[in-house]
């Protein structure tokens, strides 16, 4: 009765749904129709078809880049730079993201230099890419429950010896580091909000009000990180380090 | 009579020398200047009064009377004519002059008074003119007046001339002539550089002796005549022959003073002889030519900076234009290319002139522009155009706009900024824009200037929305849930541990639910109106918990032993006596069932039910 309610348990929370593994054949349709479309050169029609496929709630690397394909061939900079660098997120290595978001950026009219990250937050930031949040999380909570088996297994079924207690270690080493970092990348996560200028220019404000003090003057398709959002303004850092408040509504988060 | 056949001769000789003067003439305001060989004269010699007029074609120009003179005596009434043609860029022009001669009567300061011109109808006055005459002793060898006209109409040859010596600074200079002396920066600023000589000196192997330099101006050369003639012109009210050396229009690059470098030439000037001598001439015509060295002045300009307020798309043009954008075609195949032609043109400073910008649909592929420009430096200003030749390449298919293309200028005349805007510019392309015919791909096979194709499938799809676990409920319950279940394990097995080892404890626990068990059976009894079975019920729900509790033996205790043992738990004596009684109370009911009544069995149930907590009270305190 014992093992059979212990194999119950673990069954149980073995067979527990993955999320994000579903698909929609309507997102496929919805992407074919807009390819379709932007190979026809209608790229406003397009541009409807893959927002129909991001409003299901899913995005894929072949989506942002054909949205921000559609965009660059609407002239429109800024939009085109956001969806590049969605893609890119999903997909760092990409040679097609990369090369035309190269292009893409170097059709600004701002250049800024960017200010360097410290190693501590470029490690952050590789873990976070290799062990995602919810593969950390999913195969820390695996390695916690085999711990907790084979503690149960140990008081209930008084199995134990050398091998047990190495098991129970290194399941509890793997599954705490794991679910840990799972927490503290859902917490703090390594990389910052960011989001892109779509307005032709705008004007950084010394504070979040329209009539305050010019602190610079930064142009469509310039990459901010999001620090704080009040009302219509939000405090934003442009890569160089300079900071200041602009209107919400020029920004497009990435 | 001799006069008015003189002055008929001389309107006749002025009618066919405007008629075989039959270019085209430049239409001129007239001036008329007067001038004197010479403001010093010596009391012996004569003075050639010379009045100038430009600005006519010598058609409609009344012979002048002679002016008067204090002091001075006319030696002849009918002026000596003569007509000077020049073409300067093409343009020609003419001048007509009437000279007197003048012989002074005495020593002094005399003036020659303003003449009068009748030309077409309307009075033009010179200028008086002052001179001083002083004993001839006081005068420097000077050469002998040269004007063929005074010879020809009765000059005064038989009077005795000095000999020229030298050359001084009033006899041949150079005079520089700029167009402003204040300009905005990078206006255009035309400098003229004007050599001026005397009648009779001649000039030989003349040439720039420094490079002529202007730090702070971008240059460029004007044309000028590379054969000039010489033409007649009045400065300071003397009469020179004129020749343009240099023009050049210069762009001052910054703001504030600066200077222009003078020009400086050397030359060999030729003082020609009074002596008719021809053996003289022969013989000593290269001791004639003397060596000269002339220098301009330096040009100073102030450059002021362009005023604020310049449109965004200002980049730093000056002067006046006007633009065209003309495409050489607007509707083609992806693939194609259409070229786009931006001209630029008008006065200013072409050469550095930067491309506008264009706003190029992204669907276009757009090639570094094909620059080519054209100068006119023949005017009196430079000009000319710029073409800015760009490649568009048609990636994608459907209609375009290319926005209007704007030009801003900074125009000094207005002192103003404009832009001039080009028209939009609709273009049509077709076909497939998936199969470009030429695509330029790099090294890794991505094409050149534009974006990589687009992807025609996708399966890798992932969920929009931020993967958060720190803000939600289930992952904490997640990992807390087990340890939940796992300390629950361990007290479980920790208590049945001890059941198992320690009966002391296993019986106190078991006491309490034992001995409820036993009441509530024996209640059933004594309903069932078993008495005996009742009692002995009661009997063992206590001394079962008694039992339990002190873990004794339940049953073959005395009554005595019992009593010890309660005693030694710290059970009181009133308790012990009531458990006594109780006890007695059983062993009637069992043993003599009928003389009970139903109210003690009642009362031997409280008594049970009572006693029980009591002990349990009394032992555990």
């Amino acid at each position: 009765m014992r093992i059979f309610l212990l194999i119950l348990f673990l069954s149980a929370l073995f067979s527990a749904p993955a999320p994000g593994l579903a698909q929609d054949s309507d997102i496929l349709g919805y992407f074919d129709a807009g390819t379709a479309l932007l190979v026809d050169g209608q790229f406003s029609d397009a541009l409807e078809q893959f927002e129909n496929a991001e409003r299901l709630g899913w995005g894929s690397t072949e989506l942002y880049f054909n949205i921000g394909l559609a965009y660059h061939r609407l002239d429109n900079l800024g939009q085109s730079i956001r969806y590049l660098e969605r893609a890119k997120i999903l997909s760092p290595n990409d040679p097609k993201v990369i090369h035309s978001l190269n292009l893409a950026k170097s059709r600004r009219v701002d250049n800024f230099s960017e200010l360097p990250k410290p190693f501590w937050r470029r490690a952050h930031s590789w873990t976070a890419r290799v062990v995602p949040i919810d593969v950390s999380f999913w195969t820390g909570f695996m390695a916690y429950a085999i711990l907790i088996a084979l503690a149960l297994a140990k008081i209930i079924l008084r199995l134990d010896g050398s091998w047990w207690r190495r098991g129970r270690f290194a399941a509890g080493v793997l599954g705490a580091a794991l679910l840990i970092h799972a927490f503290a990348t859902s917490a703090w996560p390594p990389m910052d909000q960011k989001a892109v200028v779509l307005a032709s220019e705008v004007a950084l404000l010394e504070q979040a009000d329209a009539g305050s003090n010019e602190v610079m003057r930064v142009h469509e398709g310039v990459i901010v990180i999001m620090r704080t959002e009040v009302s219509d303004f939000t405090f934003v850092q442009i890569p160089n380090g300079g900071r200041g408040w602009v209107p919400s509504t020029v920004l497009g988060s990435i | 009579m001799q006069l008015s056949v003189r002055r008929i001769s001389i309107l006749l000789t002025m009618c066919l020398l405007a008629i075989a003067g039959g270019e085209k003439l430049v239409a001129q305001t007239i001036r008329v200047q007067a001038s004197v060989n010479s403001s010093t004269v010596g009391t012996e010699e004569a003075v050639s009064y010379t009045l100038l007029v430009q600005g006519s074609d010598g058609s409609n120009i009344m012979v002048p009377a002679a002016p008067t003179a204090d002091g001075m005596t006319l030696l002849q009434s009918v002026p000596g004519t003569q007509r000077s043609v020049s073409i300067t860029n093409g343009q020609m022009s003419q001048s007509f002059s009437f000279t007197w001669t003048f012989r002074p009567t005495r020593e002094g300061a005399t003036r020659i008074e303003a003449a009068t011109v009748n030309v077409g109808g309307t009075d033009y006055r010179s200028q008086p003119i002052d001179l001083r005459v002083v004993p001839q002793s006081q005068i420097p060898a000077r050469r002998p007046n040269s004007n063929p006209f005074n010879r020809l109409f009765g000059s005064p040859a038989n009077t005795p001339q000095p000999q020229p010596t030298e050359l001084n600074e009033n006899d041949i200079f150079i005079r520089a002539f700029p167009s402003s002396r204040t300009a905005f920066q990078n206006e255009q600023i035309v400098v003229e550089y004007r050599l001026y000589f005397k009648e009779g000196i001649q000039l030989r192997q003349s040439r720039l002796t420094d490079s002529w330099d202007a730090e702070g101006f971008w240059r460029e050369e004007l044309d000028v005549e590379t054969r000039p003639i010489p033409r007649i012109a009045i400065e300071n009210g003397m009469r020179y022959n004129m020749i343009v050396l240099k023009r050049a229009a210069v762009f001052p690059t910054r703001a504030g003073p600066m200077s222009i470098d003078p020009l400086k030439i050397e030359s060999e000037a030729l003082l020609p002889f009074g002596s008719r001598d021809p053996f003289q001439s022969l013989f000593s015509l290269r001791t004639r030519f003397t060596p000269v060295q002339l220098a301009s002045s330096t040009v100073n300009v102030e450059a002021r900076p362009l005023p604020a307020g310049a449109p965004a798309g200002f980049n730093g043009a000056v002067g006046s234009y006007a633009m065209t954008v003309v495409p050489d075609r607007t509707q083609l195949e992806v693939g194609e290319s259409i070229q786009l032609t931006v001209t630029i043109s008008g006065r200013g400073n072409l050469a550095t002139l930067d491309a506008p910008e264009l706003d190029i649909p992204a669907a276009f592929e757009l090639y570094d522009p094909q620059v080519t420009t054209t100068l006119d430096r023949s005017g009196s200003q430079l000009s000319g155009r710029k073409t800015f030749r760009y490649v568009l390449i048609a990636r994608s298919n459907g209609t375009f706009e290319i926005p209007a293309v704007d030009f801003t200028f900074f125009d000094p005349s207005s002192t103003r900024f404009r832009t001039t805007s080009s028209s939009v510019v609709v273009v049509t392309v077709t076909g497939t824009a998936s199969t470009p015919d030429v695509v330029v791909a790099t090294t890794n096979g991505m094409p050149v200037n534009d974006f990589a194709p687009l992807f025609v499938s996708s399966s890798n799809w992932k969920r929009v929305e931020t993967y958060s676990l720190h803000n939600r409920l289930w992952p904490y319950l997640l990992v807390f849930l087990p340890l939940l279940m796992l300390g629950s394990a361990v007290v479980y097995q920790r208590r049945r541990d001890r059941y198992d080892k320690d009966v002391t404890w296993a019986r106190g626990r078991r006491a309490h639910p034992l001995s409820r068990k036993n009441l509530k059976r024996a209640m059933v009894l004594l309903k069932s109106g078993d008495t005996t079975g009742y009692f002995e019920e009661l009997e063992r729900a206590v001394l079962g918990f008694i039992g339990n509790r002190l873990n004794v033996a339940e049953r073959g205790q005395t009554r005595e032993q019992l009593g010890q043992v309660l005693l030694d738990a710290g059970v009181d004596q009133s308790l012990r006596t009531k458990l006594r009684v109780f006890l007695d109370t059983c062993d009637k009911g069992r043993f003599a069932p009928a003389s009970i009544s139903g109210e003690n069995k009642e009362e031997a149930f409280d008594e049970a039910s009572a006693i029980i907590p009591d002990i349990d009270e009394q032992v555990s305190g």
